[in-house]
């Protein structure tokens, strides 16, 4: 080949690759710039190379920290920053990363042990450290506990004793607290849910009366034909009965100019408006985290997780579990978990005592607040606030409480059974898949936390020095 | 479609491993003040911070080289940590847990008495324990700011993780224990030489003797009042 040819093929190729780059770059699907597969918590918005990414491509502690921050701050992170900060303490992980220093760890905290896009080095919960991680700054704690004496460092995260962030339901103390509880407590009831009396206050307290609404006061335009089934459903519902019409859900921001006009089917963020802790929580979870980022909404066939072919197409929005009028929080409860999930544990539930329990609270033949449903465990109703503005929210978010699964422990399973039991039966792989239709078959760990806290009280009561 | 992906994972391992824009998030917004910033601000408005590595003692006024000594600076600043300390100890902690007995009751459980705990974040009806405080207001002071970081470290610390950490620290805390006296030196960490100073950190309320000498895990159980029970670390980069 000719001097000439080589430059002309050369000049094609680019022309070529520049072209597909600039095509790419100016369209929807950017997964040619992919430079490797995307983490299970991160994939669904892997085309919004911006959701973590800065103009410059670069990725630093905000980036993590913009949906990550509110539940670390959420469970008091037993690891945050802070604890690096220091040169003195910086230098604790140079096993780790042996450039690492206090400027480092100011830029780049998360992601010295949560690289992205790296899948060959990726491991549980997007770790891209080895198992033993934990070596690089507790390599002395053989000599301060005598109880961990022969444990391996692979060991500390993986026998649900530890987690690296949330340990606010496996520190020492609460543990203590909890001893000796039995497995099933007496008073076994999910937290009662408190927006309506709460909105209800808010409208009092601005001075607006709540008047219920029924079908001769819709306010939809005449030139919308509404059905008598809508109708039904919407008068009895709770919106209806707070005063909530037609146009106040239906009536959106159209256009450049935002003028308000009506919608047929309007967006969820005519549900944020009043239920803006919900849709806060929907936008960061991975039912809606497509959503949040400014993506078309997630589809079940899109999921890493088994789901029903029948429910490949359905997009996930707030009505797509609550429905557009109904809003049946029994339906959105379990029904519309199972419309999509096809895997074992969620094809285990209604074979499971907790099934029987929510069964017997809709018959109205067991207490309210007693069954147990998809959502008590996986959308749990959890105290915030504090004072005089504490109430209940019921968290949207299901990825704040699901894995490890020790995050699900202080939410959701102490409401009804005792912290022993309960880190039994997270521990064991084959309950979870049975969906806990069965009982724990041994301790989470030998020797197990509360085998350790026994021993420890022991020489403690034997020095005398065990405090009432 | 042509993938790119195996040429731009070493591209993003770059970009990763070295960030280029440096912003510092607050993750956790603690509103417990430090001082320590006050003391700060106030030297940079009068010209003194920007040259405390430097051997002068000359007016602000004057040209460079100027500045204060690095070891008033850090006396100032140990100054206003010891107080903050002493205050939140003996006004705050002292004052609720020790002189009155406060019941509190959250979300219908029965009322427990109002008490200091490491677990104060997802434990209502708890405060930050003292030495909890002094970390906070540390960390927060070292958020925006690189011209020196602070901490407590005691030969019998409760938290393995706060015993001397450097060869320094480890040589001078016992002279400061014995004397009873701050003690001042320069070392390198990292890389970077720091002047540094070590003031002692005494009982000043009962809260601080009860709690240490009653907790499982203290390595010593016979404090008293006015001992010296660890050390205040300032290191000021040179």
């Amino acid at each position: 080949m000719d001097k000439f040819a080589a430059i002309l093929l050369w000049v094609a190729c680019v022309i070529i690759v520049g072209g597909v780059l600039l095509r790419n770059m100016k369209s929807e699907d950017q997964r040619v710039f992919l430079p490797g597969v995307t983490t299970a918590g991160h994939y669904q918005i892997e085309l919004k190379c911006t959701s973590c990414h800065f103009d410059d491509g670069g990725v630093n502690q905000d980036s993590c920290m913009q949906c990550h921050a509110e539940e670390l701050e959420r469970v008091g992170d037993s690891h945050p920053i802070d604890k690096f900060a220091k040169a003195t303490k910086a230098i604790m992980l140079h096993p780790i990363d042996s450039e690492m220093n206090a400027a480092k760890i100011k830029t780049g905290y998360c992601t010295t042990c949560h690289v992205e896009h790296t899948p060959q080095a990726t491991g549980e919960m997007g770790l891209t450290q080895p198992g033993d991680y934990c070596k690089a700054c507790h390599d002395d704690i053989f000599e301060n506990r005598e109880s961990h004496a022969g444990l391996g460092f692979d060991t500390c995260l993986t026998s649900g004793c530890h987690n690296f962030h949330d340990n606010s339901a496996l520190s020492e103390n609460f543990l203590v607290e909890h001893m000796g509880e039995p497995p099933q407590l007496p008073d076994q009831t999910r937290p009662t849910r408190d927006y309506a009396q709460r909105y209800r206050t808010t409208q009092a307290d601005m001075g607006k009366v709540i008047a219920y609404v029924t079908r001769i006061d819709a306010d939809a335009p005449s030139s919308v034909k509404v059905s008598e089934e809508v109708l039904h459903e919407w008068e009895t519902t709770a919106h209806a009965k707070a005063g909530i019409n037609c146009t106040d859900c239906h009536n959106q921001p159209q256009g450049e100019r935002k003028m308000i006009a009506w919608v047929d089917k309007p967006s969820f963020d005519s549900c944020q408006h009043c239920h803006e802790q919900e849709a806060h929580g929907f936008l960061g979870s991975r039912h809606g985290m497509r959503l949040g980022a400014g993506l078309d909404a997630m589809t079940p066939d899109q999921a890493r997780l088994p789901m029903k072919k029948i429910a490949a197409d359905k997009e996930l929005n707030c009505s797509s579990c609550h429905s557009s009028h109904k809003f049946d929080t029994q339906f959105a409860s379990v029904s519309a978990c199972m419309s999509c999930h096809d895997d074992k544990h969620s094809n285990s539930f209604k074979k499971s005592p907790h099934f029987s329990l929510w069964e017997s609270e809709i018959k109205g033949e067991a207490v309210a607040g007693s069954g147990v449903s998809c959502a008590t465990c996986h959308l749990p109703r959890v105290y915030e606030g504090s004072g005089s503005s504490r109430h209940i929210e019921v968290k949207h978010n299901q990825n704040d409480f699901l894995r490890p699964s020790e995050k699900m422990i202080r939410p959701v399973c102490i409401n009804c059974h005792g912290v022993e039991f309960t880190l039994d039966a997270l521990a064991d792989e084959g309950l979870i898949e049975n969906n806990f239709s069965s009982t724990p078959e041994k301790p989470h760990s030998a020797p197990s936390s509360y085998d350790m806290i026994q021993q420890k009280l022991e020489r403690l009561r034997k020095e005398g020095r065990l405090n009432e | 479609m042509i993938r790119l992906g195996w040429c731009l994972g070493l591209l993003n391992k770059r970009l990763c491993a070295i960030p280029k824009r440096k912003v510092i998030t607050m993750k956790k917004k603690r509103k417990i003040s430090s001082a320590a910033g006050v003391v700060l601000l106030g030297l940079s408005v009068t010209g003194g911070v920007a040259g405390c590595g430097s051997s002068g003692g000359g007016s602000p006024t004057e040209s460079a080289p100027s500045g204060i000594e690095p070891k008033l600076v850090a006396d100032m600043l140990h100054a206003v940590m010891a107080a903050d300390r002493k205050v939140y100890v003996k006004n705050v902690v002292n004052r609720l847990t020790k002189d009155q007995e406060v019941m509190v009751s959250v979300d219908g459980k029965e009322p427990v008495k109002f008490h200091g705990s490491e677990d104060w974040e997802t434990t209502p009806g708890t405060l930050p324990l003292p030495a909890q405080q002094f970390r906070y207001g540390s960390e927060e002071a070292m958020r925006d700011n690189d011209t020196f970081e602070y901490g407590l470290i005691s030969s019998w610390a409760i938290n393995k993780k706060h015993m001397p950490d450097t060869e320094w620290e480890k040589v001078n805390i016992k002279t400061m224990e014995e004397k009873g006296e701050p003690v001042y030196g320069e070392e390198e960490v990292a890389g970077q030489k720091y002047f540094v100073a070590m003031y002692p950190d005494r009982a000043t309320a009962k809260a601080c003797w009860d709690c240490h000498n009653k907790h499982p895990d203290s390595p010593r159980n016979d404090f008293e009042q006015d001992e010296v029970m660890g050390g205040i670390v300032i290191r000021i980069p040179l």
